[in-house]
């Protein structure tokens, strides 16, 4: 199957973007979603799989041109959770983060939120939508105990322009 | 040597007069991956008894489907079109013209014509992807070859002033706004 073409421009500033969205998530209570990173025991990462794929090009008859593009990631949560309790609540968390993105309404801490928009990319890239692409589950089971949770998702844009 | 190519859909331009009256023209088709000027001609084809054709060729109906168009706030087309469809208006409250642009690459007019059309929506809704108000465009004729000015968006007639006995007096002649001369 022919590789999807990249909009490389496109993957860092949804890179930029998203790293400032998800660090908004309100039940992160003091925790830090780190850019590809994770300590040896515990942590909370984002992990972009493949860049912003163009999945589709249309060139409307003025010369204006409309790509639509994916950018599918992971965030994965990493600790050592001993318990059934523990496992349930980082599933939970996950879920509520992927939730969170979808602009579904969410309890934290006893209150109804929602996030309402999605914010600015640059000139001519909009955010269309963010999804989960899997439920979070259990990834990987270290030896130590430590486990790493994740949930996928799928961020969508648009990205408009005219030829020259 | 002369090489070839084949011109790029975009210099093909179409131009509506977005207020249906004043003379100000909009680039039509940003949303449209196609936009043909049909001209569907009406012709009869006779055969007579030896086998030779008559053709009988009694113009054209030209006709355009914008479809799809979305709606943006700030559009004065739009607000055109949808008073149309909202107040279901017919007749001269549809009528407007157009004007068909075919551009050089550096922007230079090879040819303009402007005609007059008649817009009607046929609805608006859609689907998620935003408010549509697609409509058709029907010439109603009195297309006239002119000059087309791309900064200002304004268009000249070319006239032709000719004598009785079929001499052309004046050629591509802009002086005179809005009339063809014969």
């Amino acid at each position: 199957m022919a590789q999807k073409p990249i909009d490389v421009q496109g993957s860092e500033i949804v890179s930029t973007a998203l790293m400032t969205l998800i660090n908004e998530f309100p039940a992160l209570n003091g925790k830090r979603i780190c850019f590809s990173t994770l300590e040896d025991k515990s942590g909370l990462g984002f992990f972009p799989t493949s860049g912003a794929a163009i999945l589709s090009r249309k060139e409307s008859i003025t010369g204006h041109v409309s790509l639509q593009c994916a950018y599918p990631f992971n965030v994965i949560y990493r600790a050592a959770a001993k318990s059934e309790t523990q496992k349930l609540t980082i599933k939970e968390f996950l879920d509520t983060f992927g939730k969170w993105l979808e602009q579904q309404p969410i309890i934290v801490n006893g209150e109804q939120t929602q996030l309402h928009e999605y914010p600015e990319l640059d000139k001519g890239r909009i955010i269309t939508s963010i999804s989960r692409s899997s439920p979070a589950h259990l990834n990987t089971a270290y030896q130590d105990g430590v486990e790493d949770w994740l949930v996928s998702l799928q961020l969508r844009y648009k990205y408009e322009y005219d030829t020259g | 040597m002369y090489s070839y190519s084949r011109i790029e859909r975009k210099y093909l331009a179409h131009y509506i007069d977005e207020t249906f009256g004043d003379k100000e023209y909009v680039w039509l088709g940003d949303d449209l991956e196609e936009y043909d000027d049909e001209l569907s001609p009406d012709v009869e084809i006779e055969t007579n008894t030896l086998g030779e054709q008559n053709i009988k060729h009694n113009g054209y109906e030209a006709e355009g489907d914008v479809e799809p168009y979305y709606a943006e706030y700030g559009s004065r087309l739009f607000r055109e079109l949808s008073a149309i469809a909202n107040d279901r208006k017919k007749g001269e409250a549809c009528n407007t013209t157009k004007i068909d642009v075919l551009l050089k690459e550096d922007m230079t007019i090879v040819w303009a014509y402007r005609e007059d059309v008649t817009v009607i929506p046929d609805g608006i809704g859609g689907d998620t992807s935003g408010v549509q108000i697609p409509f058709k465009i029907y010439g109603r004729g009195n297309r006239v070859k002119g000059v087309f000015d791309i900064s200002t968006k304004t268009f000249k007639p070319i006239n032709t002033v000719y004598a009785y006995n079929g001499e052309i007096l004046i050629s591509n002649n802009t002086a005179y706004a809005d009339r063809v001369i014969v």
